[in-house]
């Protein structure tokens, strides 16, 4: 759809989100928590904390749940009875005819708002949306994905760990979002995407009426956002040197825990476990990450990665170079949580931007 | 801390150049000036790199539990009090020769809170160091080869009404129900990144519970019930073991109070079985030994 | 054809009834115990015909220090409302000193339970010796009963 520029008064933002979330009951904004700032529902636009850069862990759960119910099953007697949390959808239009959500699992239908995400984190969702959608269509993924819609506001002080600008966004990019903020004015400019953010606007005759259109130049521009480094060349740094000792080095510090990767908006790996007695249980889906040492184990006992050096390059080269390579986006948004969670102070944006100065001095690698 | 940076220079310097030692494990500069980090120093003339100061946060004894680290045989490593417990520990329970440690120990007088460091804080005083450092018994390390004294004054305690870890007097005054209310809330934010497990020190098995699945022991589900199991399992396989540095608790991205359970326990091993972990390295594990007279009144 | 399915459909219903959540005889109760002294205290008890609460299902160990506190943990995760851990009396043990560590170890994950909020009346400890029958039947009657009065808690393993 063609774009459209809107301008809102701050007095009318906070109507426009106390109704959606009377409308939509679940509005989801940074909200502190005992002196840190996570994703989490809201029950009022005064309980979202917008002055902070970033909530501690993006907002992945929503589209990926930490736990996600494949299926549920019940055995009495002779009977087995399955419940598929996606009996209601049809798997072609995506649509749920029904109208009604399955009876395990939570309701993957449910419609969520994301107010107040920033544009590192909205851009997370089209990116993962290219693995999920390759070769098998992963319709848990989507139906989540289709009923979240994002609201976004720009950034305007990146910290040091930021490097959206780097890997292909910026602070103040569209990428991602259904409709996106920028301070301003007498409260916001809009910037609305896509057909959902347009939904969003004109779910009611009162949130049409907050919103009043402008014309496409009187949007603020765009600040010029210079990359520190290019990203092209660690990529092709990543590309030469595989074998390169410099990440049995690095990598040293490296605990392997799996922070960097939980807390990571793009991270999508999962593991298939089954749970349950002889009586009840389910298949489901958890995080997991590829940084823990069972993650490649084979049964074996043999490891093809076996040193968190070789754990932290499959990081590198999975976000940098392969995900590139196959899908012409690199599976990273800049928006630097690996980094601040960190507890051994592993920073990607340094070790990217080391690689990318390394390729451009034409270092050998060690 | 020029002065100190200085000895632990050149202690690191004596101790690769006479070969005693393939590897240092020591603090240097990181992210951003109120950041330190581990680093690895097998070259003498790398050894300027080392540093201390009071945002040496980590506990660098976890390094020794890590294959890649073993490898190099003799290692020195530059500890705070608290973190030369873990390294007692783990000579106690034979993950580690004494012979193969040169342990290069700091006088410490605490460390500022990492979350604290990241809004900016700088000044070493009793409402910005951790917990730990509140209560701490080993300012000076328990066991050291080397010790380097620290050119910086104590901070005074002044306001007696800052207790470390007083939750714990609060939970232990609740009923069951509530505080079974107090951490179901907080286990439920868990997302099992197993950050606690891995910057733990003394959690060294080379396949942990979690992992096991056959039988699986502990579900695997990110939500309450696998949550629970996992957190409680956790601190039982540290009870009596865990030596305080906090670590789990500052990795912890979603900020469970993990130390109000170690420190928990540790009170009540000490009351209990009069026994304080990290402190002797010739003493046998609380849980490994026993006493006729022990504790009994709980059993019909 | 018709015998095959009957079959099917008992081996199936035998299986389900080995699970510990089985719809008869609530509230259940598992007891671990060990080989030596408190497995034949109760050996005893049956074979002198004493009778007893049948809530409880009893699981041998070679001795109380092989038994885990994640059996515990398992036991409750697995829908038992009460778990009994019992062997032989201090100074008696077949391993010399099997009990006197478990003694150790369940003083600190009683503590721990106890701090998490799980209602420790619901973990019991006893030494029972083989010739014990009747201690055994008076164990396994006033847990049972203490159990049963328990309310409904709602407590880290009662969730699902």
């Amino acid at each position: 759809m063609e774009e459209k520029y809107y301008e809102i008064s701050s007095e009318n933002i906070k109507k426009f989100v106390n109704n959606l979330i009377e409308q939509h009951n679940e509005v989801i904004a940074p909200k502190d928590k005992d002196g840190d700032t996570f994703y989490d529902k809201i029950n009022n636009f005064d309980d979202a904390d917008l002055n902070i850069l970033l909530p501690k862990l993006s907002f992945k759960e929503y589209l990926l749940p930490k736990t996600e119910t494949l299926f549920e099953y019940s055995i009495s007697g002779s009977n087995i009875n399955i419940c598929d949390p996606l009996e209601n959808i049809d798997v072609n239009t995506n649509a749920n005819n029904s109208g009604k959500a399955a009876d395990c699992g939570d309701n993957i239908s449910q419609k969520r708002i994301i107010f107040g995400s920033r544009p590192c984190d909205a851009g997370a969702g089209p990116i993962m949306e290219k693995v999920f959608n390759w070769d098998y269509k992963d319709e848990f993924f989507n139906e989540r994905f289709k009923n979240l819609y994002i609201i976004s506001i720009a950034c305007d002080k990146p910290d040091n760990y930021c490097f959206c600008t780097e890997v292909q966004l910026s602070p103040e990019s569209s990428f991602g979002s259904d409709i996106l903020l920028k301070k301003g004015g007498s409260g916001y400019y809009a910037k609305v995407i896509t057909e959902k953010g347009m939904e969003l606007i004109n779910s009611n005759s009162e949130n049409s009426s907050l919103f009043k259109e402008i014309s496409k130049d009187k949007f603020p521009a765009d600040k010029d956002w210079k990359a520190t480094f290019d990203i092209k060349k660690t990529q092709s740094f990543l590309d030469k040197n595989f074998t390169s000792n410099y990440f049995q080095e690095k990598f040293l510090s490296c605990i392997g825990c799996g922070v960097c990767t939980y807390t990571c908006p793009t991270c999508h790996c999962f593991d298939i476990q089954d749970e349950g007695t002889n009586e009840k249980g389910k298949r489901i889906r958890n995080w997991d990450s590829c940084q823990f040492g069972i993650f490649t184990l084979h049964t074996s006992g043999h490891n093809p990665r076996v040193t968190q050096g070789d754990r932290y390059r499959q990081r590198l080269m999975h976000k940098f170079k392969i995900y590139n390579e196959k899908f012409n986006k690199y599976l990273c948004v800049g928006c630097g949580r690996c980094s601040r969670n960190c507890p051994e102070d592993i920073d990607l944006k340094e070790i990217t931007a080391e690689l990318s100065l390394m390729e451009s001095s034409n270092k050998p690698a060690e | 801390m020029e002065k100190m940076n200085e000895k632990i220079q050149n202690i690191a310097k004596e101790l690769l150049e006479n070969k005693e030692v393939n590897l240092i494990i020591g603090f240097t500069k990181g992210s951003n000036p109120l950041r330190m980090r581990s680093v690895f120093i097998t070259d003498p003339k790398d050894v300027s790199k080392l540093s201390f100061n009071s945002h040496c946060v980590q506990d660098l004894a976890v390094f020794l539990k890590k294959p890649e680290v073993k490898k190099f045989g003799k290692i020195g490593i530059v500890v705070k009090g608290c973190d030369e417990k873990a390294v007692n520990t783990l000579i106690q329970e034979y993950q580690l020769s004494r012979d193969n440690i040169k342990i290069i120990g700091l006088e410490c007088h605490g460390v500022i809170k990492q979350n604290l460091a990241d809004k900016g804080e700088n000044s070493l005083n009793q409402s910005t160091v951790y917990d730990k450092c509140l209560s701490c018994e080993v300012h000076t390390p328990a066991l050291y080869d080397y010790l380097v004294e620290s050119d910086e004054q104590a901070f005074e305690i002044n306001d007696n009404s800052i207790k470390p870890y007083a939750k714990i007097e609060e939970l232990d005054l609740m009923t069951a129900e509530e505080r079974n209310g107090f951490w179901q809330n907080e286990f439920e934010k868990c997302i099992k990144c197993y950050a606690c497990r891995q910057v733990c020190p003394l959690c060294y098995c080379t396949r942990c519970i979690v992992e096991k699945n056959t039988p699986q022991w502990i579900e695997t589900n990110i939500e309450e019930t696998g949550n629970a199991q996992w957190n409680m399992i956790r601190a039982y396989h540290l009870s009596g073991r865990c030596i305080g540095c906090g670590e789990c608790e500052r990795a912890c991205p979603v900020n469970i109070p993990l130390m109000l359970i170690n420190e928990k326990m540790a009170r009540d091993t000490f009351e209990k079985f009069g026994y304080k972990s990290g402190i002797d390295i010739n003493a046998k594990p609380v849980f490994g030994t026993f006493d006729i007279n022990d504790f009994n009144d709980f059993i019909k | 054809m018709e015998n095959n399915n009957t079959e099917k459909n008992q081996n199936f219903s035998d299986n389900s009834n080995n699970g510990i959540t089985a719809q008869n005889k609530e509230p259940r109760i598992i007891a671990f115990v060990c080989n030596w002294c408190t497995y034949n205290g109760a050996d005893l008890a049956g074979t002198s015909r004493m009778k007893y609460a049948d809530n409880v299902r009893v699981i041998k160990l070679p001795c109380t220090g092989r038994i885990d506190p994640l059996f515990v943990i398992e036991a409750f995760k697995k829908g038992a409302k009460g778990v009994l851990v019992s062997g032989c009396h201090p100074g008696d043990c077949h391993y010399t000193s099997g009990n006197y560590h478990s003694r150790r170890k369940y003083t600190a994950f009683r503590d721990l339970l106890n701090y998490l909020g799980v209602d420790i009346s619901r973990v019991e400890f006893s030494w029972i010796s083989a010739s014990e029958g009747n201690k055994w039947v008076s164990v396994i009657n006033d847990f049972t009963n203490k159990i049963k009065s328990l309310p409904n808690n709602s407590d880290i393993f009662s969730k699902k």
